[in-house]
């Protein structure tokens, strides 16, 4: 009798469910530390994206840059102007150009006929070209009379590219600027 | 006697975890966190730093690369070229929120050279300082410039 009697006490126990009690606490521990989860892979995602976005940014401004120092110091004039576009002839009188597209937000170079896409996602980005002669008492140069491309000796260029991150833009921003005088001119 | 045995048996099966145990595995959770986070922070700050660096040597560049349309004269002449200036992070057209400020500052000292043509040189210094957070930092380029150098082609 008593060995039936523990018998049936430890079915019982084992058969049981679980109360109203016992499940509510389970769920408010476990969406916790789901919602614990979830916000850390979240953050932990984003910065991830955002610190791989720092260096691309970083390094397709850089490059663009180099890339257009490099090229403008060595040609021979400028021979279009607007604020967003320049068209030069280099030293073996050949067309380069480097066209700002503000819908598609690009940076093109052409030259030979040959187009490369050096900047996308580019926010913003201006020409402004200036004389030779320096402002006394400041670091400026006078700006080329009625943006003559013939009066051109420093070409001055700004720009603003920036990335999102789920559809945000999160402080992935890169800003360049830069003045490059043409040599020979 | 036997069948109560098993009892408690079943039920210290179903027991939670002892205090060591969930010690041990909080502490672990607890490096792994920490360190996730010490390295996403180490992580941007060295962005920060190189994003920085890159802006003060175009700025620098910048300032270098007119260097070159002065005239030997203009260079000479005191307060021509100012000895200080102040350009900011974000400095292009239509930004409202400049960033902080880079301080610069340009020295235009005889050139440390003694040969005959040592003074007809100048040295050029264009020094950058800003800060990043509670960290001082310093950038300077130096260049000479001549008299019947770059600038003789121009004029």
């Amino acid at each position: 009798m008593d060995c039936k009697h523990t018998s049936t006490k430890r079915i019982s126990r084992q058969a049981h469910a679980f109360t109203l009690v016992e499940t509510l606490v389970a769920i408010g521990i476990g969406s916790m530390l789901l919602v614990v989860i979830f916000s850390l892979s979240f953050y932990s995602s984003r910065s991830f994206a955002a610190m791989a976005n720092y260096a691309n940014l970083d390094a397709a401004s850089r490059n663009a840059l180099d890339r257009m120092t490099r090229e403008i110091r060595g040609v021979n004039r400028l021979t279009v102007f607007s604020t967003n576009q320049l068209t030069f002839e280099d030293s073996s009188l050949n067309t380069l150009s480097y066209v700002y597209n503000p819908v598609q937000r690009t940076l093109v170079r052409t030259y030979m006929g040959v187009s490369q896409v050096l900047l996308t996602e580019c926010d913003r980005l201006t020409f402004s070209i200036f004389q030779r002669n320096p402002v006394g008492g400041t670091y400026d140069q006078y700006p080329a009379a009625n943006n003559n491309p013939a009066l051109c000796k420093l070409v001055q260029v700004n720009w603003t590219c920036s990335r999102k991150i789920f559809g945000q833009k999160v402080n992935t921003e890169s800003v360049q600027t830069a003045k490059i005088v043409i040599r020979k001119q | 006697m036997n069948l109560s045995y098993k009892t408690t048996n079943s039920f210290s099966k179903g027991a939670g975890f002892s205090l060591i145990e969930v010690l041990v595995g909080m502490m672990i959770a607890g490096i792994v966190i920490i360190s996730l986070y010490a390295s996403f922070s180490s992580g941007f700050a060295l962005t920060e730093a190189a994003r920085e660096n890159l802006r003060a040597t175009q700025i620098m560049v910048e300032k270098m690369e007119t260097i070159r349309l002065y005239t030997w004269d203009q260079i000479n002449t005191p307060g021509f070229i100012p000895a200080t200036f102040t350009n900011y992070y974000a400095q292009t057209g239509g930004n409202t929120n400049q960033g902080f400020a880079f301080v610069g500052r340009t020295s235009i000292a005889a050139a440390p050279l003694t040969t005959s043509y040592g003074n007809d040189m100048k040295m050029v210094t264009i020094g950058l300082s800003w800060r990043n957070g509670s960290v001082a930092r310093n950038r300077q380029m130096t260049s000479l410039v001549a008299r019947y150098g770059l600038q003789a082609y121009i004029y």
